[in-house]
């Protein structure tokens, strides 16, 4: 991996002032984020969209429905966060550069429930942050019609709807008991959704910055 | 803001969803004459009252579904058999 | 003061100083309420501007008086005074251009006609082009308006700058503005005197206007019109029976069985706080689906396109407001710190083509003047006018011969949406 990490060869949908870095392949903002309110840029994660029945075959290896999250724990997608986005429609998400792997591990699944469904790798064309803080309610309240309390939206729970103005998919993912969130939309749309959330954060004190060493794939602590 | 029930994703700001229309059913193109077709195109039944129709979930699921509203006072019931 | 049988009297300055010095005793009634007949040659549903102009120019021109106008509510309670009170001939097609310039014409020395100051201000209309296809459409209708001697031309932002000091003409902005299409005999007019104007003059005609009658049924023999009824229980003979209910006007012809290409939107606008005057003309973005008039009391009038699903609710919305706010500062960041005052909706009867439905249907008697939308206003007059020759003749005079409801499943579409979606 080395020798791609030295010439970059993807930058992800979002640049913020400051210095860069470059890391597998993906060159991202070098800043850190210490604060109790962080956007962290997780574009250079794996992303594939997979399509098919809401309620067969393929559903049952992913391990999860619309609404709801996964982490599977063994076989050909461990590691990865699954995310069921919308009805027969999930998002898996990936550590850098596992793509190929992941790619296969879905078409297999596919390939074994013979039902019809489809998965593209869609890393290049969206755009993938975290925000993680307690007061992440209270900013996406100024941007977000979705009512978050624990009842409606409880760690582990997703939807799609409306951010900023921008059709976001929304991941609840605590990390540590802290209050996080997955943000996910399409490329072109993820600077204006990154702006508009560290626009509405100012008043927390939200910083921008890179995941830390600490962070998993998925931006969650190993 | 209004609020309307969509069937898979439940209540959300009607702003998140298309107005496709009154639910109606297509005559066959290859058999329809222009004046059918025309009919069909342009005329409505604009009722005030219940009505039954479709809407898509742009901002959500992105599912057509159907519903029952009732244009007087923009209330809402699910739709009863859908067709 | 009664004033059964006697002449209406003239409104003048010589009457407004008589009154101020408390000489003339109190006002009279604009318009006398009256108990209903039995029986009227023409009766017509609707008391907004198109059936109250309706009711005028029948008694004017034809000397048809026995007429009762049955209105719901009040008059000018529908989309009559609710409207933004936009008037221009700018249209897109000859058909629309010809019918929209002779309305105009009629308001510009309507005050005189109908001795009631209407307001008239013609302080020029502005449609605003932010890409190369609207420039376009400024100039093919601006070629078209010329056809028809309407005073119509596109101007460049240097132009546009001149005439509105405050807009944001900037090749910087997120819609630069390429040009616009001006039409200086456009304007504004005070839209309930036009509406309290036609009843006076149709009352002074013995026109009977009966507010508070609600029309719940209309009774059809053998295919022919022959009276209606209302909610509080009497029956109304009469041989005609015209539709001019605007946003209600399906519910109107389902009573009959007349199907029509007719879907309800509600329409909202706004107001701010009254300025002090500093926007002469008025302003239309079709992009920005946002057009904006300053009146002579000061207040900014905005407007936008329909609401984005059919509806009989009056209801406003957020989703409105803000919109709105957002492309006005588009166009005019100046304005930031307006505070609007009030927002309102009214409902509006769409049809496919954005032209309206005028004249005979299927059933003989009855007549309808719909399909209004958000434009219709401005047509109060010449509809007026055409409606009371169509019925005191039988027939659509020419100037509305295009607008007949057959079009529709004949494929003869008048489509105005390039000129009327926005800018009413
Ligand atoms: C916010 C807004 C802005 C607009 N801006 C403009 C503009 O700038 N320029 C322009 O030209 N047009 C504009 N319009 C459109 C314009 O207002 C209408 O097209 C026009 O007023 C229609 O007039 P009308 O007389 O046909 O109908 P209305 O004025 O709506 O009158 C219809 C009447 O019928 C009555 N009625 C309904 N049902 C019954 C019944 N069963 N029995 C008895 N009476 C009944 C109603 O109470 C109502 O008073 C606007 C409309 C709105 C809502
Ligand atoms: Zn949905």
């Amino acid at each position: 991996m080395s020798d791609i990490a030295a010439a970059p060869i993807a930058r992800t949908a979002l640049s913020f002032p400051g210095p860069v870095r470059t890391t597998d392949g993906w060159e991202t903002t070098a800043r850190h984020a210490a604060g109790g309110l962080r956007l962290a840029d997780l574009g250079p994660l794996v992303k594939l969209t997979v399509r098919g029945p809401a309620d067969g075959s393929v559903r049952a290896a992913l391990g999860t429905s619309f609404g709801h999250t996964v982490r599977p724990r063994g076989g050909p997608l461990a590691g990865a966060l699954v995310v069921g986005s919308g009805p027969g429609e999930w998002l898996v998400l990936g550590a850098p550069g596992t793509g190929g792997e992941l790619l296969a591990g879905v078409r297999s699944i596919i390939a074994d429930s013979g039902e019809f469904a489809s998965v593209v790798d869609v890393t290049h064309g969206r755009a993938l942050v975290r925000l993680t803080g307690a007061d992440t309610p209270l900013l996406l309240s100024k941007v977000c019609a979705v009512d978050l309390a624990d009842r409606v939206v409880p760690d582990g729970a997703a939807f799609r709807s409306s951010v900023a103005r921008v059709v976001t998919d929304v991941v609840r993912d605590d990390v540590d008991g802290t209050r996080s969130y997955l943000l996910h939309c399409e490329r072109s749309s993820g600077q204006y959704l990154a702006d508009s959330l560290v626009d509405a954060g100012i008043e927390y004190g939200i910083e921008v910055g890179a995941p830390t060493e600490h962070d998993d794939a998925t931006g969650h602590p190993r | 803001m209004m609020l309307l029930t969509c069937p898979n994703c439940g209540a959300r700001n009607v702003s998140e969803f298309r107005y496709v229309g009154e639910a109606k059913s297509r005559p066959d193109p290859e058999t329809a004459t222009p004046e059918q077709w025309r009919r069909y195109l342009y005329f409505h039944r604009n009722p005030a009252g219940w009505i039954k129709e479709t809407w898509y979930h742009g901002s959500g699921c992105r599912r057509y579904f159907g519903i029952e509203r009732n244009t007087v006072d923009n209330a809402q019931r699910p739709a009863g058999v859908t067709s | 003061m009664s004033r059964n049988g006697q002449r209406t009297p003239r409104y003048s300055a010589w009457s407004l100083v008589r009154h101020g010095l408390g000489a003339g005793g109190e006002w009279g009634r604009a318009f006398r309420h009256h108990t209903p007949r039995q029986a009227y040659d023409v009766v017509i549903i609707g008391g907004g501007v198109h059936g109250l102009a309706t009711a005028h120019y029948l008694a004017e021109n034809h000397g048809i008086t026995n007429i009762a106008v049955l209105e719901k509510s009040y008059i000018g309670s529908g989309g009559s005074g609710r409207n933004t009170a936009i008037l221009r001939s700018n249209y897109l097609t000859p058909e629309g251009v010809r019918f929209y310039d002779r309305s105009v014409k009629l308001y510009e020395h309507l005050a005189a006609d109908l001795n009631f100051n209407v307001m008239f201000s013609q302080r020029g209309h502005m449609t605003l082009a932010h890409n190369d296809s609207s420039l376009r459409t400024m100039h093919w209708r601006a070629e078209v308006n010329k056809l028809q001697g309407v005073d119509s031309s596109v101007i460049d932002p240097g132009e546009i700058k001149k005439l509105v000091p405050y807009m944001d003409v900037s090749a910087s902005t997120r819609y630069p503005i390429l040009g616009a299409l001006y039409h200086p005999p456009g304007g504004i007019i005070r839209h309930d005197a036009v509406v309290w104007g036609y009843a006076r003059s149709a009352d002074a005609h013995g026109v009977h206007i009966h507010q508070k009658t609600e029309v719940v049924g209309i009774d059809v023999t053998s295919n022919r019109v022959t009276g209606v009824r209302t909610a509080d229980g009497r029956r109304i003979s009469a041989p005609v029976v015209v539709n001019c209910t605007a946003g209600w006007s399906t519910l109107i012809s389902d009573m009959v069985g007349v199907d029509m290409p007719v879907q309800t939107f509600p329409l909202q606008a706004a107001v701010t706080e009254p300025v002090k005057p500093f926007l002469d003309t008025v302003v239309v973005s079709g992009t920005l689906h946002t057009y904006v008039s300053q009146t002579d009391r000061g207040e900014l009038v905005f407007g936008a396109s329909v609401d984005p699903f059919a509806s009989y609710s009056t209801r406003g919305s957020l989703d409105f407001v803000e919109g709105l706010a957002g492309h006005v500062l588009e166009l005019m960041p100046a304005l930031s710190k307006m505070r609007l005052l009030r927002q309102w909706a009214g409902l509006c009867d769409m049809t496919p083509d954005y032209s309206p439905i005028m004249g005979l249907t299927p059933v003989e008697g009855f007549f309808v003047d719909v399909g209004w939308g958000t434009y219709g206003f401005k047509a109060g007059p010449v509809s007026g006018e055409a409606m009371a020759a169509c019925i005191a003749h039988g027939k659509p005079p020419e100037i509305i011969a295009a607008f007949g409801l057959d079009r529709f499943e004949e494929g003869r579409l008048v489509g105005e949406k390039g000129a009327a979606a926005v800018g009413h």
